[in-house]
C-alpha cells in the first residue's frame, strides 16, 4: 500500500510517498481503509524534530483518518492509529475508532480527532464552562477554532471569535459566533470582557488575554510558538487561572468522554467540520505548508 | 393591600384579607409583587406534610417577582423601580447551605409573597432578566433554581451528556431547558402521549410513556448520566436502573410520596444520589445570567388572578398542567 514515510526529521520535503507492506489487524485491533486524512499543525512540529514527541524513524505521520473498517464495512473516524494515518490503510486499536454517521463525509470525519477533542477538552475538561459564560476563541477559523465555536455555542455560551481575514471572519460567524474580531487590527480586544479564552498562540496573546478576563476567568493555552512575558498581577486581581494542556496528556476515560460527546454532536448536527481543501496524499508536503500559513479557513485534508 | 392568608392546614383555610401596607426598615426593601408562581411544596405545606408544627396565619408562596416600590436606609443592592424576584431561602447567599439558611424559606418558615406588597431584606432579592415578563420571572425562584442547582452546580451537566427528566412540572421543564442549553441530550417521561409530544417540541429527543412502559428504567438502562428525580419513592427504583454506572440522581421531589427504596444499586453502580433543596442567591444570579444570555423563556401554563388562589392550587393538584402555574397580583 501507499503511505507517507519520514526517514529523517526536517522540512515538508521529508514527507515521501512510498510503498510499504499492508498492516494486519491482531486481537483488539481494526484495519481501516482510509478515505480521508486530517492534517494538523502538530504533525508539522513532530516532522521538524523540534517537538517533545519524537517517534522512532522511519514513521508514518498522522492520527486523524476517516474510512471503512476492512472487516465489517463500518464507517468510522479515528483519533489515533498504531501504524500512522497518512496511508491507504491504518491499523488502529479498537478504542481509537468511532462511528461516523452517514450524513458526515469522510473528509469531515478526518477533521474530528485532534481538533474536536482538543476543543472539547479545553472547554469542558479544563475551563469547565457553564451556560451563560462568555468565551473568546483566538484563531476561530482554524480546525480547533471552528470546533470550539460550534461546541461552545451548543453549550449555551456567548461566543466571540477572532480571525485575520474577511473570509475567515465570515466563516466564524457562520459557525455560530455571536461576535467576531479581526486579530490583525490594533487594540482589537479593547472593551472585551470574557470568562474563558481558548488560546492557540499564547506567545503573542497571553499577556493581553489576562487583562480582558472577568473575575474567576480562565485561559486555556492549547498552542504557543515561543516564550512570553506576563504580569502575574493581572491574574491575581481576577482570581484567574492559566490552564495549559496538550491533548496527548488526556487519559483514556477523558478521551472516551470527549469522543462520546463528539459522536452525539455528529448525530444531533452540532458538530459540522468545515473542509477547506482536499489534496492527494502525494501532496502531503504542500498540505504541511498550508496548515501553518496564517488565514486559516477550515480543514486541510489528504485523500489517498 | 390585599394579602392571601392561610389560617390553618387545608386549601379551604386560605382567604384573601386586607392588611396595611408594610414599611421597609433599615436595609429592607418594599416590593410591589406583580406575579407569583405555585410549587407543589405549597400543597405539601397546606397538608402539613412539610412541617406538622407550621405556625398560622401564614402568607403562602415562595415565588414572587415585582418592582421595588421603596427602599429603607442603607439599601445599596437595589433601587426604586428595579425588577426583582425574592430568593427562596432568604439567608442562603452563597456557598453551601447552612442550618440558618434552611430555616429562612419564604411561605414556610417566614411569610411568603402572596400579597400586593412585601418587605424583604435587600440580600434576599435578585434582579430578573430584562427579557422576561413578571409572570415569567415569578417562575424562577424555586423550580428553576432547583433545576439549575441539580444540573449545573451540584452536578456538572455538559455537552454530550444524557439527562432524564420526569413529567411536565416546573422543575422538570426547567431541567429540560437547562440540559438542552448545556448541550445535553434529554429523555423525558410522562403518562400522557400528548405531553410527550410537547416535551419533544421543547427539545427532548426521546419520550417514554411510563404508563405503557412501567419498567422504563430498563428501557434506557445505562444510557443516562443524570436523572432529575421528582417522583420520590415511587420512581426512584426505576431511576436507579436508568442511570449509568457512576452516574448521578438528583433527588428533588417526592410527588409519588414516601416509602422504602432498595439502596443496593446505589453502591453497586457507584451512583451519586444528591438531595437538592433549591439553591443559593449566587446560583440564582448565575442562572439568570445564562437565561438572559440565551433569551430562554420559562414555560407558563396558565395565569390565575390573586383571588383565585384556591382554584389555582386545585388545578395544580389535578396534574393537568404543563409548566408553571402563575398568579397575577
Amino acid at each position: 500500500m501507499k503511505a507517507i514515510r519520514v526517514h529523517q526529521f526536517g522540512g515538508p520535503e521529508v514527507l515521501r510517498l512510498e510503498d510499504v507492506p499492508e498492516p494486519k489487524a491482531g486481537p483488539g485491533q481494526v484495519l481501516v481503509r482510509v478515505r480521508a486524512i486530517g492534517v494538523n499543525p502538530v504533525e508539522t512540529y513532530v516532522r521538524s524534530g523540534g517537538y517533545a514527541l519524537k517517534p522512532a524513524l522511519p514513521y508514518t505521520p498522522g492520527t486523524d483518518a476517516a474510512g471503512i473498517v476492512e472487516a465489517t464495512g463500518e464507517r468510522v473516524y479515528t483519533h489515533g492509529t498504531i501504524s500512522g494515518a497518512y496511508a491507504e490503510l491504518a491499523l488502529c486499536d479498537e478504542k481509537q475508532v468511532h462511528p461516523l454517521p452517514p450524513q458526515v463525509s469522510f473528509a469531515q470525519g478526518s477533521a474530528l480527532g485532534i481538533p474536536y477533542a482538543t476543543a472539547f477538552r479545553a472547554l469542558f475538561q479544563k475551563a469547565r464552562v457553564i451556560p451563560g459564560e462568555t468565551v473568546l476563541v483566538h484563531g476561530a477559523s482554524g480546525g480547533v477554532g471552528i470546533a470550539a465555536v460550534q461546541l461552545a455555542r451548543a453549550a449555551g455560551l456567548t461566543v466571540i471569535g477572532t480571525a485575520g481575514t474577511e473570509l475567515g471572519r465570515k466563516l466564524v460567524v457562520e459557525q455560530g459566533a455571536h461576535r467576531v474580531l479581526d486579530h490583525r487590527a490594533p487594540n482589537y480586544l479593547d472593551g472585551v470582557s470574557v470568562d474563558v479564552i481558548i488560546e492557540m498562540l499564547a506567545n503573542a496573546n497571553l499577556a493581553k488575554d489576562l487583562t480582558v478576563l472577568a473575575p474567576r476567568g480562565r485561559v486555556v493555552v492549547i498552542g504557543s510558538r515561543g516564550p512570553v512575558e506576563i504580569n502575574p498581577r493581572d491574574a491575581m486581581g481576577r482570581d484567574a487561572a492559566i490552564l495549559g494542556m496538550v491533548l496527548f496528556n488526556a487519559t483514556g476515560p477523558e478521551l472516551a468522554e470527549a469522543h462520546a460527546a463528539i459522536v452525539a454532536g455528529l448525530q444531533s448536527g452540532v458538530v459540522r467540520p468545515v473542509v477547506r481543501e482536499e489534496l492527494p496524499l502525494a501532496e502531503a508536503p504542500r498540505a504541511h505548508q498550508m496548515v501553518m500559513e496564517p488565514g486559516a479557513y477550515g480543514k486541510i485534508v489528504l485523500v489517498p | 393591600m390585599k394579602v392571601i392568608e392561610a389560617k390553618g392546614f387545608g386549601i379551604e383555610n386560605l382567604a384573601m384579607v386586607e392588611r396595611p401596607e408594610p414599611k421597609p426598615g433599615p436595609r429592607e426593601v418594599l416590593v410591589r409583587i406583580r406575579a407569583c408562581s405555585l410549587n407543589y411544596r405549597e400543597l405539601l405545606i397546606l397538608r402539613g406534610h412539610y412541617n406538622p408544627k407550621q405556625r398560622f396565619p401564614l402568607v403562602p408562596l415562595s415565588d414572587g417577582a415585582g418592582e421595588v416600590a421603596e427602599v429603607g436606609d442603607g439599601v445599596t443592592r437595589v433601587k426604586r423601580g428595579d425588577r426583582v424576584a425574592a430568593i427562596f431561602m432568604q439567608r442562603w447567599i452563597s456557598g453551601a447551605v447552612t442550618e440558618e439558611a434552611a430555616r429562612s424559606t419564604l411561605g414556610g418558615d417566614i411569610d411568603g409573597v402572596a400579597a400586593e406588597y412585601v418587605v424583604l431584606h435587600e440580600d434576599g432579592l435578585v434582579h430578573v432578566p430584562a427579557h422576561l415578563s413578571f409572570e415569567e420571572a415569578a417562575t424562577l425562584p424555586c423550580a428553576a433554581v432547583t433545576a439549575w442547582n441539580a444540573l449545573l452546580e451540584s452536578g456538572r451537566t455538559q455537552f454530550g451528556d444524557t439527562v432524564l427528566v420526569m413529567g411536565s412540572g416546573g422543575v422538570s421543564l426547567f431541567a429540560l431547558q437547562f440540559a438542552k442549553l448545556a448541550g445535553a441530550r434529554v429523555i423525558a417521561t410522562s403518562s400522557s402521549d400528548a405531553k410527550l409530544e410537547r416535551l419533544k417540541q421543547l427539545g427532548a429527543s426521546e419520550g417514554i410513556n411510563y404508563r405503557s412502559v412501567p419498567e422504563w428504567g430498563e428501557r434506557v438502562a445505562g444510557r443516562v448520566d443524570h436523572v432529575v428525580e421528582v417522583g420520590g419513592a415511587g420512581t426512584l427504583a426505576q431511576s436507579l436502573r436508568a442511570v449509568r454506572r457512576g452516574g448521578r440522581v438528583s433527588l428533588i421531589g417526592v410527588l409519588t410520596g414516601y416509602g422504602e427504596t432498595n439502596p443496593v444499586l446505589i453502591l453497586m453502580k457507584s451512583i451519586s444520589v444528591q438531595g437538592i433543596y433549591v439553591g443559593s442567591r449566587a446560583m440564582f444570579e448565575t442562572m439568570n445570567h445564562a437565561v438572559a444570555a440565551n433569551q430562554l423563556r420559562p414555560i407558563v401554563d396558565r395565569v390565575f388572578p390573586l383571588e383565585q388562589m384556591r382554584e389555582a392550587l386545585q388545578y395544580m393538584e389535578s396534574g393537568a398542567h404543563f409548566g408553571k402555574i402563575v398568579i397575577r397580583v
